[in-house]
């Protein structure tokens, strides 16, 4: 109980560290959305009336409270450069709404591939003998971790589109008109996302269950009977898992920032787009929630970190 | 039972067992004795099968029985081995802390033997595990059942290991150095419960250890092995009694060292009258320091008048409150203040001292076996004859290990990776290594907890016997001075108010300040 009441202190104060600097950081660099947004048709007049209207006119620190006290509320305040139509502004939570489920999905795909396909590789790995797949493996993922996201996107879109049709480049079918095909077509972009994670996190495991394989506990599982896979399985493999759970949650921290550029790549409209764009034109209100959003999901995701830690090592929670 | 044959197994170029013969009776307790480096445990993994892959087989046969467990040039047949391994020969190593997973509850790691033997129903298993659990001395043994490795001491880990060995009744259980990490309370408590299982169910034991008292306790016959080679084999009364070879007479001469023994050997010097310190009328005096540049310091006594000695082989209990002159006192005798008159005779060379706080008295950045051949190095300079090849330092420092009761895995590490406990065991293998006649304690079991207080001084006790040693052992508690000591010594503001046999001062107190700090307790 204790520990879920410092863990909940501490994502509160990071978030509210991460929003105050995000807020200092626009105020910060240059650029100013009015002249963004009215560009050539810009007169002085025009430009006092919309700052007030933004609320631009008000003092920083009292534009951040407002913001803070918006954002607890559940208001998460407007977008400067969408508009719902020609009379409405677009509610900044309207307009990621739309695009989380995308990123999300591909994020949860990319994460299943790189754990389904990571862990038996690296436990045959280690379990192999042969000096050849050994190098084998050794170059291929060494190879696949120095790939770029942005090339591998280019090489999966070519083979699975272009060369074996699987998908059709750039046909992005939205969920809410078929989750299947959406899930479909998000496969592909997942699996550029995690060819390099699951080199990265196969090697990982292979050390790992390679300095494990040392350890007293599995001379006495030996000694006990066990035949090789029941000691890989029944016992390296928890162990030597330690590492790589940790291991994993960076790699899932880092497929949120890094989708950014498949993306783009493979045209989906996911908050990756949404962030860039909004960088470009100042549209403060979306980076800004966006930057706390992906402050939270980091944050939560090593807290689940931390839990299934706890309940793969015994010796933590006692300590 | 056991029948090896010329047996022969090689790491890369270097032979760790050279054509070795040996076997093993039904229901006998066969020790294979030898230093680190001897191949006693390259024969018990042999046995077992477990030898890591860079191993090979060059020479020999095991037999079991009538069956061929092991031939060399012919890979082991992995089916056939894990039918024995656990369920007709098993194993209890060294390392308890270790040789557990964990991340699984003991009582599953035992349970896997009888799922790998057995058809046995879940229910039946989990009686069955208590039930060895129980044979083999653990107590409230459903929650041993669920606990994780971490949350088991030394002992009862290894108690669990060995409810592991002989689950199934095995015919052979192979030891290696089983209670080499343990203290030596538990180190008894576990050989107890491995006599006991040889006894009631008649298991064949090879018994592995570098300790030959050990062996001689527990083993019927005892196999000497140097370098590979079988030295001498014969029973544990021939051997000891009657030793036929060079290199066993001096392993038997070695006990309880093999460093110099006879150079060592009671060579502490004592006056006529056995005693080994003798102070008279001392006075230790305190430079206080002057602020201005040419004030005259001042001489603060902090020790008045102190008369008193101390005999060979004997404790003398220092107890008085923080602040008395304890300390002050410790340290002129020892030589690390000059401010004093009175006289201090050393009969004994080489006074050593332990200090309370085990945790900032050793260097962090040092090995434990760097820290304990500092003393021997340290010597070797100040006093040439005394100068020690590098290979003896090492060795006197693992003797010291043993002595000390840590294991020997310690040596190359650092003190951050001990505990309390052992740290202060560390600190009085520092002390001891130079082999002094008088060890000035101070405080040595304060700042340790009660049950760690207790293996500490038992400890001390033992290594007492054993090296002939003279203790001024000083501590504010009155409970541990009476434990310790045989004579006990008041001080009071630098004065020394009663000295007295121990149970005389306890009973009969002359002083009234001492009547006060029995009270007190």
């Amino acid at each position: 109980m204790k520990y879920f009441i410092k863990k909940l202190a501490t994502l509160i104060m990071t978030l509210f560290i991460v929003s105050v600097a995000a807020f200092i950081a626009f105020q910060i660099i240059p650029g100013d959305v009015v002249t963004s947004i009215l560009g050539t048709e810009a007169t002085p007049e025009r430009e006092v009336q919309l700052r007030q209207e933004l609320g631009l006119d008000q003092p920083p620190v009292k534009r951040y409270f407002s913001w803070m006290v918006g954002v607890l509320q559940g208001d998460l305040g407007v977008s400067y450069r969408y508009s719902k139509n020609m009379n409405e502004m677009m509610p900044v939570a309207e307009l990621i709404g739309d695009k989380l489920p995308v990123t999300l999905w591909l994020a949860a795909i990319s994460l299943m591939l790189i754990v389904a396909v990571s862990i038996p590789l690296g436990v045959f790995w280690a379990k192999s003998r042969s000096k050849v797949l050994d190098a084998v493996l050794g170059v291929t993922t060494q190879t696949a971790m120095a790939v770029p996201a942005f090339f591998l996107g280019i090489l999966v879109t070519y083979l699975f589109g272009i060369f074996l049709k699987w998908f059709t480049p750039g046909g992005y079918v939205s969920y809410q008109e078929n989750m299947g095909g959406f899930l479909g077509y998000l496969v592909f972009p997942a699996i550029s996302i995690a060819i390099p994670k699951i080199a990265m996190t196969a090697r990982f495991l292979r050390n790992s269950m390679l300095t494990e394989m040392d350890a007293d506990y599995v001379r006495t599982a030996y000694s006990k009977g066990c035949s090789d896979r029941r000691v890989m399985y029944g016992h390296v493999l928890r162990n030597a898992m330690m590492p790589v759970v940790t291991f994993l949650g960076m790699i899932i921290a880092e497929i949120i920032a890094g989708s950014i550029v498949v993306e783009q790549v493979f045209g989906l409209p996911g908050i990756g787009r949404l962030l860039i764009s909004s960088i470009s034109t100042r549209d403060f209100p979306v980076v800004q929630i966006l930057i706390l959003y992906i402050t939270f999901v980091v944050i939560f995701v090593y807290f689940l970190v931390d839990i299934l830690y706890r309940i793969i090592d015994p010796r933590i929670s006692s300590k | 039972m056991i029948r090896i044959e010329k047996l022969t197994v090689a790491f890369g170029d270097n032979e760790a067992v050279n054509e070795l013969d040996l076997q093993i009776a039904d229901g006998e307790i066969l020790g294979i004795v030898g230093e680190s480096g001897s191949g006693k445990s390259v024969t018990a993994l042999s046995i077992m099968g477990l030898l890591s892959r860079e191993a090979a087989i060059t020479g020999g046969r095991i037999y079991m029985g009538e069956d061929l467990l092991l031939q060399a040039g012919v890979p082991q047949d992995k089916e056939m081995l894990r039918r024995y391994q656990g369920s007709r020969m098993s194993m209890v190593f060294q390392e308890p802390m270790t040789s557990l997973n964990p991340t699984q509850k003991v009582g599953k790691q035992v349970d896997e033997v009888l799922e790998l033997h057995g058809q046995m129903e879940p229910k039946a298993r989990y009686d069955k595990v208590l039930e060895a659990f129980r044979s083999v001395g653990l107590k409230h043994v459903e929650k041993v059942y669920d606990s994780y490795p971490h949350q088991l001491s030394g002992g009862m880990r290894q108690r669990v290991m060995i409810a592991m060995a002989i689950i199934l009744q095995p015919e052979l259980l192979v030891a290696d150095e089983p209670t080499t990490a343990l203290d030596v309370r538990v180190q008894n408590q576990i050989i107890e419960v491995l006599r006991e299982i040889n006894e009631k169910q008649k298991t064949s034991m090879l018994f592995i250890t570098h300790d030959l008292n050990l062996a001689r306790r527990i083993c019927n016959r005892i196999a000497v092995m140097k370098d590979g080679h079988l030295v001498e084999i014969g029973s544990t009364e021939d051997i000891f009694e009657r030793p036929r070879e060079a290199y066993t007479r001096k392993l038997i001469e070695a006990v309880p060292s093999r460093v110099k023994v006879k150079e060592l050997e009671n060579t502490i010097p004592v006056d006529e009258q056995g005693l080994i310190l003798d102070v008279k009328h001392l006075n230790v005096y305190y430079q206080e320091g002057s602020n201005s540049l040419f004030g005259q310091k001042k001489k603060r006594c902090v020790v008045e008048d102190a008369t008193f000695s101390l005999e060979k082989g004997e404790t003398l209990g220092l107890v008085g409150e923080s602040g008395c002159g304890k300390t002050s006192l410790c340290k002129a005798i020892l030589g690390m203040n000059r401010l004093i008159d009175g006289e201090v005779k050393h009969f004994s060379q080489r006074p050593q001292m332990v200090f309370q706080d085990p945790y900032s008295s050793l260097n962090p950045s040092k090995t434990i076996g760097w820290l304990l051949q500092e003393p021997l190095r340290a010597a070797g300079r100040l006093d040439p004859e005394r100068a020690m090849t590098k290979a003896d330092m090492e060795a006197a420092a693992y003797d010291m290990l043993h002595k000390i009761g840590i294991a020997e895995k310690y040596f190359t590490r650092k003190p951050s990776q001990l505990s309390g406990g052992q740290r202060q065991r560390i600190s009085i293998g520092q002390a001891l290594i130079t082999r002094p006649g008088l060890v000035i304690a101070d405080e040595p079991v304060s700042a340790l907890d009660v049950t760690i207080q207790a293996q500490i001084m038992e400890l001390m006790q033992k290594l007492q016997e054993e090296l002939q040693l003279s203790y001024l052992f000083i501590s504010h508690d009155i409970n541990v001075i009476y434990k310790m000591s045989d004579r006990i010594m008041v001080m009071k503001d630098g004065k020394i108010v009663e000295i007295g046999e121990k149970e005389e001062l306890f009973y009969y107190p002359k002083e009234e300040y001492t009547k006060l700090l029995l009270k007190e307790s």
